[in-house]
């Protein structure tokens, strides 16, 4: 009973934080372009406003429309109840990282399913970016995946967390891979290709108003948040006193989210085609990686 | 012979020839109606049987003379008059995916093969599908190496009738023709050869319980030549099961059938080729570390090519076909897998074992009923619209709900979204291959990655049908007949319940494995809670998909609820034109286009390889066929074969 009031803390105090880390986000990014920026809670500020809206829906549309945000949504929180974060306790049992995996990847189908049900062909071509992104980047994740698991044994992230120590080159090597595939993942610039806000209007986002809108924008700042969050528990010691350690993973939480922001500015948007032989060229990096895990390099 | 239990086994069978010789008779509707209501009753006895195996492990087993009077004068070599079934839980399982989509499907086709009416013989479609699940139930049950190939041969004439049903389609024979070549001319022939060389070798005694010491016999002793049989028997086996590279014929094949044929086809005939690698490798012969890695390689290679293609396609049931080849590579690997690690020492390595066993019966369950699902509601889709390019199509959700539904189910269960059944058998094919440290890891990922472009290609099965506004005005599309919702439904909830519950097919895969698996009962090594499969030991604890199952739905309703709708419509943004609504959409060909480009180089090769091994050859086939034509044309050549041969028989006899 108190791993699951636990987890319950580490769930909502997500679901308070993710929309201030993108407050974060937005205000270094103003920062960085020489502008004054919003105020750092103004992403909370813009989530309530349209949950207070009504949602308009298309003439054309169909059921999983409607659906997919709350699904998706309920997809991100469990996969955010198998982790660690700000509490070290997480759901745990074995091959919880494939249902992890399972679990990232049917929210980016139920996006994609939902935006193509809307009839708008804008969301369709952003879905289609959407699933490729999602289906090469889930060979990455795979290959990642395997190499944590040569790494430590198990196919349980409970131990699987940290991965260093020990200090090996595949260890590293296998962090850092993972740390540019959690930035594809996120949708950062060069990798918004979905969203592409003046190719396609916001491709997958076109048609969503109001509450579902609000609910799916909400979905993606947690992604992010859940993404930062392997990655920070992929590194981040548990054996320090409880409150110290929830302070040293929101530390790294923003540390995190500001690396990659200040990566983002740098950077205009890649073409889909682009995007996919940039992460292809990943593959083989990753399969060395896998076998100089293999004789623990 | 019993006279209680000597009919008791083959009362299906005798059903379904009667139906299928009655309708026979009819030109019109009748004809559908008859074959259809005695497969329908056949199916729920089938399922009755086993389960009566599995849940209370009885086992069936009936020796029927056929005919008395013949044996004792002429004294063949073979004891043909003896035809001897057993059910045991091998049998019983297949048995029960053949039971139950053949219910299914036969319930489906009440109302779907009326379609033909007037155009074909409906009477020829009775005798043929009756025939057709006749044999298979009778090549699942059948005890006797000698009958079954008579079985086998006639399973498969009675599919390529199916096939080729609708005669007037030029791509309807052309697939009958080709699967003619490839699985009776070809495979057959290399089964039945080897399947000879064992009958003699075992004495001329064709019961499997001989025929089994007797290759272990041969294993102990001749291990060359037991292998060789075995890679013969594969090779025959994998064209059935349609493994890379013998799958050509299947992506033509099941596309070409009535649908709820095809449900058939893809659902349980396939099936009976995995049926007979589970005896060869488990039953016949002995699991070795090197044939499971065979077998594990091909079905990496199978699952790869398989779905890898059928993201390509934009025909529906094509591109279902193509996913049928995908998915027999996932159970293909887990055969395999579980070959490999049962070699391979230590608890550790046992639990995987099983698991992977496990995972390959639970897959190849899941599967019958997922894709008998798609092919069904694809059946739909052809009912009321007539059309299959996925191009054209679209905007169904709205007209036909309740397929949609079952379709967007099935979709999510063929992709392995939790909680739907294909999630479980392929967690535990990922969570038994991926921490082995051997190459099985490798193969786990692929397959893992695999699994995402299964979901791909059914976001795009999905959204073209039902949801994506169509290129056409479609007219008068309205719900399927009611018959057909309940088979829909009816696989809809089976697929959902092994989903959530998989103590349900664990406890029946855990007979299976008592009789098979050296390692003895699987349930030994997975520890069996309300809802949730626990793996013995620390090691492979939990796989909880009904609390992920639960807390989803929980989540999703209770988030939905809180936000009430105040639903307005407006027309889709077009960026200021007005919405043009048949012009203004995605064709299915240019989905995933640049994910398709970034494996170029995989397709290249695929269409070198067909041009070298399928064009060129059937070239030089055709050129020879042509020369042996002139030969045989010319009078003096056939009088001197003719002289030879009658030679031949000349010097036999003396």
């Amino acid at each position: 009973m108190f791993t699951q009031l636990l987890v319950l803390t580490n769930i909502v105090g997500l679901l308070l934080i993710a929309p201030i880390i993108d407050g974060i986000e937005r205000k270094i990014k103003a920062r960085l372009q020489c502008r004054k920026g919003p105020p750092i809670l103004q992403t909370w500020y813009d989530l309530l406003k349209l949950f207070r809206r009504p949602s308009i829906v298309t003439k054309e549309y169909s059921l999983p429309y409607i659906i997919s945000p709350y699904i998706v949504f309920a997809n991100i929180i469990f996969a955010l109840a198998l982790l660690p974060s700000i509490t070290g306790v997480a759901l745990s049992f074995y091959g919880d990282i494939i249902v992890l995996t399972y679990l990232i990847a049917s929210s980016s189908i139920f996006i994609a399913i939902g935006s193509i049900s809307s009839g708008s062909v804008f969301a369709t071509i952003g879905a289609n970016r959407e699933i490729s992104i999602a289906t090469l980047s889930k060979l990455l994740i795979a290959l990642v995946l395997a190499s944590f698991v040569i790494l430590k044994g198990s196919l349980m992230l409970e131990k699987l967390f940290p991965i260093i120590p020990p200090y090996t080159i595949s260890a590293i090597l296998a962090i850092v891979l993972f740390a540019i595939l959690a930035y594809i993942e996120s949708y950062k610039l060069p990798f918004d290709i979905p969203e592409a806000e003046p190719e396609i209007i916001d491709g997958i986002l076109v048609e969503y108003s109001g509450k579902s809108l609000g609910v799916l924008k909400y979905s993606m700042y947690l992604k992010r948040v859940l993404l930062f969050t392997i990655l920070i528990d992929l590194v981040l010691p548990r054996n320090l006193p409880p409150i110290i350690s929830s302070l040293a993973y929101i530390a790294s939480l923003i540390f995190v989210s500001i690396l990659f922001v200040t990566i983002e500015t740098y950077f205009g948007r890649l073409r889909i085609d682009q995007a996919l032989k940039f992460m292809k060229t990943l593959i083989p990096i990753l399969l060395v990686v896998i076998v100089i895990a293999y004789f623990h390099i | 012979m019993k006279g209680d239990s000597l009919v008791e086994l083959l009362i299906p069978a005798a059903l379904l020839l009667l139906g299928g010789t009655v309708s026979s008779v009819f030109k019109g509707r009748l004809g559908n109606y008859i074959s259809s209501f005695f497969s329908t009753i056949s199916s729920l006895i089938i399922c009755y049987f086993s389960l009566n195996v599995l849940f209370f492990n009885k086992v069936f087993e009936e020796r029927l003379i056929l005919a008395p009077v013949l044996i004792s004068p002429i004294s063949l070599p073979i004891n043909l008059s003896l035809l001897h079934v057993k059910m045991d839980s091998l049998s019983a399982f297949f048995c029960l995916i053949l039971g139950v989509v053949g219910f299914a499907s036969s319930i489906y086709g009440f109302s779907y093969v009326n379609r033909y009416f007037k155009k074909e013989h409906l009477g020829f479609y009775g005798l043929n599908y009756a025939f057709f699940l006749c044999f298979m139930y009778l090549v699942l049950i059948i005890y006797d190496v000698f009958w079954f190939i008579i079985f086998w041969e006639l399973m498969t004439v009675t599919s390529q009738f199916l096939v080729s049903y609708e005669k007037e389609k030029i791509a309807a024979r052309k697939a009958a023709y080709k699967y003619f070549c490839m699985v009776k001319a070809g495979s057959e022939a290399i089964i039945v050869s080897a399947l000879i060389i064992i009958i003699i070798l075992s004495g001329m005694q064709t019961s499997f319980d001989i025929v089994k010491t007797c290759t272990e016999k041969l294993l102990a002793e001749n291990p060359i030549l037991a292998n060789a049989l075995l890679t013969m028997l594969f090779i025959g086996f994998s064209v059935k099961a349609s493994l890379v590279p013998f799958h050509t014929w299947l992506p033509d094949a099941h596309p070409e059938a009535p649908s709820n044929v095809s449900a058939l086809l893809s659902g349980v005939m396939i099936k009976t080729a995995v049926y007979m690698f589970f005896r060869l490798f488990y039953f016949f012969f002995k699991p070795t570390i090197y044939w499971g890695y065979i077998v594990a390689t091909i079905g990496t290679i199978t699952l790869f090519v398989g779905t890898m293609y059928a993201i390509l396609q934009t025909d529906s049931k094509r591109l279902l076909a193509f996913h049928s080849v995908g998915q027999m590579g996932y159970i293909v690997l887990a055969l395999g897998a579980s070959m490999v690690l049962y070699s391979m020492k230590g608890e550790v390595y046992a639990i995987l074992a099983s698991a992977a066993f496990a995972a390959s019966l639970y897959h190849a369950l899941n599967h019958a009923m997922f894709k008998s699902l798609l092919f069904l509601t694809a059946g739909s889709v052809i009912y009321r619209t007539g059309l299959r390019n996925l191009n054209v199509l679209g905007g169904l959700a709205r007209l036909m709900p309740v397929t949609a539904v079952s379709a967007l189910i099935a979709s999510l269960s063929i992709s392995g979204i939790p909680p739907f059944n294909g999630f479980v058998s392929k967690w535990l094919i990922y969570s038994s291959t991926i921490p082995s440290f051997t190459l099985l890891a490798i193969y786990g990922v692929i397959a893992l990655f695999i699994s995402a472009v299964t979901a791909a290609s059914f976001v795009k099965y999905f959204t073209t049908l039902f949801t994506k506004p169509s290129a056409l005005e479609l007219k008068g599309v309205k719900e399927v007949p009611i018959v057909m919702l309940f088979s829909q439904i009816f696989l809809g909830i089976i697929c959902i319940t092994l989903g959530i519950y998989p103590v349900l097919p664990l406890t029946i895969i855990s007979p299976v494995s008592k009789l098979l698996f050296p390692l003895g009962d699987i349930l030994s090594y997975v520890k069996v809670l309300p809802g949730i499969a626990l793996l013995k030991v620390g090691f492979v604890s939990i796989n909880s998909p009904l609390i992920i199952a639960v807390s989803l739905t929980l989540i999703s309703s209770i988030t939905a609820t809180l936000l009430p709708h105040r639903i307005k419509e407006f027309s889709v943004w077009s960026c200021g034109v007005s919405f043009r609504k048949y012009l203004m959409n995605m064709p299915a060909d240019s989905y995933f286009k640049p994910f398709e480009e970034s494996f170029k180089e995989l397709y290249l090769t695929g269409k070198f390889l067909h041009k070298v091994f399928v064009e060129d050859f059937i070239k030089r086939y055709l050129l020879s066929a042509k020369v042996l034509a002139r030969g045989t044309e010319n009078f003096v050549v056939m009088l001197t074969v003719f002289a030879l041969i009658a030679f031949l028989i000349l010097l036999f006899l003396v």
